[in-house]
């Protein structure tokens, strides 16, 4: 009797902390589309602040949030946004320049998704290498949509891309989509944002770099924003300041500031 | 490819009884696909054997998954009760998935071993197993993949109990 009641409460206890998975690599994902939905939450912060009058000089002066490369770093992660949420007075939004997973398994992605969740203001993503493999671009279009847009908030454009070359089934770099974007862009700020380097000599042919180099130059971008190295460095893409954000491994996260139409940055270290 | 696999596969069905093997086994879940079947074998009285194919079937955003595993089941704990016989055991599996989008260390456009190949996983479990007049017995495994075990490890804020897989199966011996 007394092994009927031990072997019925392991079994119990045994059956209660788990699902029933098939596989690592099942894709078991919701459409959440997340991208959409928070660039919705950032206009509606954007609307919400506009001022009164013109005269208003402050609606301009704000914060954001650069992560990148949190991979499978979740303590790491739960750091910055610990931090991020401490200070959310300070920034609007969060952007985070993609691999968010090792090998893009759903369990990643969600593992990733719950702690941004957490997140006490809107995040918008871009894809990075390690999110496209196996079934992750399927995933990631499920979880996020388009990983390839524009924000124009406030006084600044962002323009977000995938240049995940060797991993994207897609033809990326688009830089005729880019050049589009950076025709339309008339604020005063243009900041370009993707995961991978635009000067990554393995990826792209020099003639890939010299064109986007141009486009830089030719469209005035203040900053190229990109992750996928993961060490945080800052040095000079063309005309533009290029600044890669470092991983969550490292403590580290980007912080852009706006302030009387001047745009400044400092690579906070936690 | 695939083909020399399932001829392997049938060419070594067929010889079970020269291999020595003496239990058909089927299983639902468990990371190894969502049915699995296979062959397995007591080596003695510890340590218990076996090998399954399993898979997912497709759906809106995948394609068939297919496994190929060998389980290694080792007993910690044994009971008898006139026709029962109880087990309580831990085990290891390594599985292996097939195609070439699993093949990460060698994806067309990367120089080779640019990512870590991510075919073959491993998966830790412990297990009940509940046999009846030593021919019909159920079992219940909780497992936990390599790759949670390795992020759990590395990371405070990962429980590892949010990443339990359950399986469960049935064994005739024969």
């Amino acid at each position: 009797m007394k092994y009927f009641k031990l072997i019925s409460i392991s079994l119990l206890f045994l059956a209660s902390c788990g699902e029933l998975n098939y596989s690592p690599y099942e894709v078991e994902v919701d459409n959440l589309y997340l991208n959409s939905v928070n660039l919705e939450k950032i206009y509606s912060i954007e609307r919400e602040s506009e001022p009164a009058s013109s005269e208003n000089t402050t609606f301009n002066n704000y914060s954001i949030a650069v992560l990148s490369d949190t991979h499978t770093y979740y303590d790491g992660l739960e750091r910055q946004i610990a931090y991020i949420n401490e200070h959310s007075d300070k920034y609007d939004f969060v952007i985070i320049t993609g691999d968010m997973t090792n090998v893009g398994m759903s369990s990643e992605f969600n593992a990733t998704i719950e702690r941004l969740e957490e997140l006490e203001i809107p995040f918008i993503t871009t894809s990075g290498n390690h999110d496209l493999l196996i079934d992750g671009e399927a995933i990631y279009a499920r979880l996020f949509g388009e990983d390839t847009y524009i924000l124009n908030y406030k006084n600044t454009n962002y323009i977000i891309y995938n240049n995940n070359n060797w991993e994207s089934s897609k033809n990326v770099p688009d830089l005729n989509w880019l050049e589009a974007q950076l025709v339309k862009a008339q604020a005063p700020h243009r900041i370009v944002l993707s995961h991978v380097a635009p000067n990554d000599q393995d990826r792209f042919s020099p003639e890939q770099i010299e064109l986007t180099k141009d486009l830089i130059n030719n469209y005035q971008v203040d900053l190229y924003i990109n992750g996928h190295n993961h060490n945080p460095a800052q040095s000079d893409f063309g005309e533009a300041t290029h600044l890669t954000v470092g991983a969550s491994s490292k403590n580290v996260f980007l912080e852009l500031n706006f302030k009387n139409d001047e745009l400044t940055y400092e690579f906070i270290n936690l | 490819m695939n083909s020399l696999i399932y001829k392997f596969l049938i060419l070594f069905l067929l010889s079970t009884p020269a291999f020595g093997f003496n239990q058909a086994i089927v299983q639902y879940a468990g990371e190894i696909g969502k049915y699995s079947f296979g062959i397995g074998d007591d080596y003695n009285k510890t340590y218990h054997y076996s090998f399954h194919y399993g898979y997912v079937p497709s759906n809106s955003l995948q394609n068939k998954i297919e496994t190929y595993t060998m389980k290694n089941n080792f007993n910690l704990f044994r009971y008898n009760y006139k026709n029962w016989d109880y087990r309580f055991y831990t085990g290891i599996a390594a599985f292996h998935v097939p195609g070439n989008k699993y093949k990460t260390h060698e994806i067309s456009d990367a120089p080779d071993n640019y990512y870590r190949q991510s075919s073959i996983r491993g998966l830790f479990y412990f297990g009940h197993n509940i046999r009846f007049k030593d021919e019909h017995s159920i079992f219940l495994e909780s497992g936990i993949n390599d790759y949670w075990i390795v992020n759990a490890y590395n990371n405070n804020s990962v429980d590892f109990t949010d990443h339990v897989s359950l399986g469960i199966g049935y064994n005739l011996k024969f």
